[in-house]
């Protein structure tokens, strides 16, 4: 059977680090022996397991499906045939310096290679959360509109249900602007209110994903976070939409004529 | 007769009726989207998968067909034992690389590109659109990498394995033979094909393949054609069409789960909706339907008008939800159609009408039955007592 | 007198509002045979309506019976009064209570669209009953479109549609001017001249002269 030539020398005091959740699932410890091969067909080294690794919470690491095991380089090199050579590696740079520059500067002396800052390796490697983020957000549009919708429809019942004692009200010489800003004060405390238990729930609910997918993934990952931000943000949409909401229902309620409304 | 009535209410408070028909149609569409989504991820795989005939796939332990870069080493004979396999039709090899391509005049800049090699063009990985299957020393791109390097079937390119794993000194020249569209490529992801020979040498993977495609024979069953090459092979995976799937489902089962909170979510505010909407226009005419009542007409009957109304609510902003739906899917599929790794052809939402109209029979049943519950209460009042209260 | 349309022995009717309770009705017993016009009058709060509501099983007494041709209510179920009611009592109410979105021809043929009379002979029934009183040119209108007066006459041909045995109006001139009243009593009394059975509850002494007999109710009794 063809065997790649490489790999045949084990290394000696061969050690690997493993990571917790394959440890846990395959049963090993600190001081296992397991059998290591660069391919298949391979004769195996035996190494042992000198540390058990707390995997980083990484999420492009989320869905891996193979567990992530840790040599020392030049282990790995002899073991695999590829002397001398590297997937990456990091550099790291003196305060200060412009990091565009000497990406540029180093990359003509790399043949092959390309020279990234970390902060572009992090943007490509988290493409997968933006997309998802700026699907949550397309989501989050949508489910405003339906609620901006839903509080039209019930400040329109109110108005139907105030048109007579409202008309009362002006007739007994109560000023327009007050209950102009009666009725937005109300609309806007209701959906405050609204907006209030909503985050409630969204706190809640965030607790019940985090809690769920750090299990499902079994990583330490915070998936869902109610920053003050979004509770600003929440809330402050919930004022506006309700401020709005009230002044389309108060400019319906104040633009009839009093007298039609109690006359009828 | 009742239900006539609402209907011509409804002119009268059009602003009150729309906003209805608004919130019915977003609630509507935000439940069929999610519907669609929940679903479309594993339809539209499922479909791009069978639609090529090949019921399994050999891929090294623990990995699924352009997982990662792991091989199958010794494949000539694994191929043999595979092949002698009952039910068995053919083995068909891929070796998927990454590879630098570029123009032979250098010209223009070189491109990187996943590079598959095989022998035979019917395994649907890629579909001709022009020219011919490569031949051996031959090249088949995509039209991208053909519009970047100014490369047509004819020209001449020059391929080398790309990356710092790649050693520096093998190159090869490469005639196009024609241009295809590859199904399971990535947005973005550049793609070539060369025979499998052709491939390994450059890559100095030789005998080695990334997967391999069974095509089993009609009548034989991919479950047990599976088992049957396990126990003759075990360093390998088989994965059947349905395992692939459901793989790729747990992979995306955040957007599944998510699909359902959303599903349900966007249920319960319609049914509130209809709900709320149809108490009030109920206790608007609490005298109204107390009169009917004394006057003879029978439970059903007013129930029954009532019903109609918040039915046609969400008949009709159903519809438009459901119309409303395909748009918003498109919008939201742009949005996830940059979702990395995954082919192109994998859609989010899949417009099917077995996701419209159960999202509007979703809908049509919870709206009906919101309104259906004031109603029943508001004829379930004692007649004389409300008449009481109504008069003057 | 002839065969008696309802009759009713000692009624009593409490009600409960809160933790208190009021008797509407302190045992009432009367008889209304077949032609008859009767006003029942009385103060404000004297148990008329309430009087009215047990005659046609829209309410129950709290003691006592009411036999309607010769049935007795107390053992009718909910849904059977309702359909004794939609065939053989006519209600006319003080506010009318017509749908207002429907026409005064759809309005009268509510009833019998319950009733389940194939629409060409309910079309045609109340037209007639529409044209009987007097609003054969009204047809098409809606109750927005018609006078006080007019929406009682639609109301009136409502109740008359199904042929009842008996109407039963609780102040149906209660929301009209004189005049117009009076146009109300002169069609109760040409209806009861053609054979149909009135009993009318009425603050409205003209109304109640115009019957053909009257009792008062004072606090829940048939005063002497
Ligand atoms: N559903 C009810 N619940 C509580 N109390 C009631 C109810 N119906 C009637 N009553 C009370 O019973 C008494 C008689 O009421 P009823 O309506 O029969 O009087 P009425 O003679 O028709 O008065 P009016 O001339 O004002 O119409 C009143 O005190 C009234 O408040
Ligand atoms: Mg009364």
């Amino acid at each position: 059977m063809p065997l790649k030539a490489a790999a045949q020398d084990c290394p000696d005091r061969f050690e690997v680090l493993v990571e917790r959740p394959y440890a846990a699932a395959a049963g090993l410890t600190v001081g296992s022996t397991v059998s290591v091969r660069p391919a298949i067909e391979a004769e195996p080294c035996a190494a042992v397991v000198a540390g058990i690794l707390e995997p980083p919470p990484d999420p492009a690491a989320l869905n891996a499906t193979r567990p992530r095991v840790l040599f020392h380089l030049p282990h790995l090199q002899g073991l695999t045939g590829r002397r001398n050579e590297v997937d990456y590696f990091t550099v790291r740079t003196r305060p200060g310096t412009d990091l565009a520059t000497l990406a540029a500067d180093l990359d003509p002396l790399l043949p092959g290679a390309q020279v990234l800052p970390v902060s572009e390796v992090a943007e490509r490697s988290s493409t997968t959360f933006r997309v998802v983020s700026r699907f949550h957000t397309a989501i989050a549009a949508i489910t405003l509109i339906a609620g901006g919708v839903f509080l039209a429809c019930i400040m329109i019942l109110k108005v139907q249900e105030r048109r007579l004692p409202v008309a009362a009200a002006r007739l007994t010489g109560i000023p327009r602007r007050l209950l102009f800003w009666w009725t937005v004060a109300e609309a806007a405390l209701l959906s405050t209110l609204g907006g209030a238990a909503g985050l409630g729930v969204g706190i809640a609910s965030s607790a019940v994903v985090n809690a769920y997918y750090q299990r499902y993934y079994d990583t330490t990952l915070v998936f869902s976070q109610v920053t003050g931000g979004v509770v600003t943000e929440a809330l402050a949409l919930a004022v506006l939409l309700g401020m709005a909401a009230g002044v389309f229902a108060a400019v319906r309620l104040l633009a009839s004529n009093p007298l039609d409304e109690v006359g009828r | 007769m009742l239900a006539l009535n609402s209907m011509r209410e409804f002119r009268t408070r059009p602003l009150r009726t729309l906003l209805t028909l608004a919130g019915v149609a977003v609630t509507t569409a935000m439940l069929a989207d999610m519907l669609m989504l929940g679903r479309g991820i594993t339809q539209s795989f499922g479909e791009l998968l069978e639609s090529r005939g090949y019921e399994l796939r050999l891929t090294p332990r623990g990995t699924l067909p352009f997982d990662t870069e792991a091989t199958v080493p010794g494949f000539a004979t694994l191929r043999d034992s595979v092949a002698s396999v009952a039910g068995v039709e053919r083995v068909a090899p891929v070796l998927a690389a990454s590879v630098t391509v570029e123009a032979a005049d250098d010209a223009r800049p070189s491109v990187e590109a996943l590079a598959l090699g095989m022998d035979s063009g019917d395994q649907g990985l890629y579909r001709l659109t022009e020219g011919e299957m490569p031949r051996p020393g031959e090249v088949l791109t995509d039209a991208e990498v053909g519009d970047s390097l100014g490369a047509e079937p004819g020209s001449v390119v020059r391929l080398r394995p790309a990356g710092a794993s790649g050693a520096w000194g093998r190159r090869a020249t490469a005639q196009v033979s024609g241009v295809g569209e590859f199904a399971f490529a990535s947005r973005g992801d550049l793609q070539v094909v060369l025979r499998l020979d052709d491939l390994q040498a450059l890559s100095s993977q030789d005998d080695q393949v990334s997967f391999a495609m069974i095509r089993i024979g009609e009548g034989s069953d991919p479950d047990s054609v599976r088992a049957a090459i396990l126990a003759r092979i075990d360093r390998v995976e088989i994965v059947t069409l349905a395992g692939i799937s459901e793989r790729l489902d747990a992979r995306l089962s955040y957007f599944r789960q998510t699909a359902l909170i959303l599903a349900t979510v966007s249920l319960v505010v319609a049914t509130l909706l209809v709900g709320t909407l149809t108490a009030v226009s109920v206790s608007e005419r609490l005298g109204l339907i107390a009169a009917l009542r004394a006057i003879g007409l029978s439970r059903r009957w007013i129930v029954g008008g009532l019903a109609a109304e918040s039915m046609v609510l969400c008949a009709i902003g159903g519809g438009i939800g459901v119309a409303l739906s395909v748009a918003v899917a498109g919008y939201l599929e742009s949005i996830l159609s940059d979702f990395p790794g995954l082919p192109v052809a994998v859609r989010f939402f899949v417009v099917s009408a077995d996701s419209l109209v159960t999202a509007f029979a979703l809908l049509l049943v919870a709206g009906t039955a919101a309104g259906l519950i004031p109603a029943l209460n508001a004829t379930r009042l004692e007649v004389a007592s409300i008449l009481h209260k109504e008069a003057p | 007198m002839s065969e008696i349309v309802v009759a009713a022995r000692d009624l009593t009717r409490d009600y409960r509002t809160g933790r208190a309770r009021v008797r509407a009705l302190r045992g009432v017993s009367i008889n209304v045979p077949r032609g008859d016009f009767l006003a029942v009058t009385g103060p404000s709060g004297s148990g008329k309506s309430t009087l009215l509501h047990l005659l046609g099983g829209v309410d129950t007494p709290t003691s006592g019976e009411v036999v309607f041709l010769g049935r007795n209510l107390a053992r009718m179920s909910v849904e059977e009064r309702a359909a004794l009611r939609l065939n053989q009592v006519g209600l006319v109410f003080q506010r009318f209570h017509l749908l207002p979105m429907l026409t005064a021809l759809e309005n009268v043929e509510l009833p019998l669209a319950a009733a389940r009379v194939p629409r060409g002979r309910r079309r045609a029934r109340a037209a007639a009953v529409l044209d009987r009183v007097a609003l054969a040119d009204r047809l098409h209108h809606g109750p927005g479109e018609l006078s006080g007066g007019q929406c009682q006459r639609v109301a009136i041909a409502r109740a008359l549609a199904n042929e009842p045995a008996l109407v039963l109006a609780d102040e149906p001139t209660g929301e009209l001017d004189r005049a117009t009243s009076r146009e109300v009593l002169a069609l109760f009394q040409s209806l009861n001249a053609e054979g149909t059975t009135v009993v009318v509850a009425t603050h409205d002494l003209e109304l109640a002269a115009g019957a053909k007999r009257s009792i008062e109710v004072v606090d829940g009794r048939t005063a002497p």
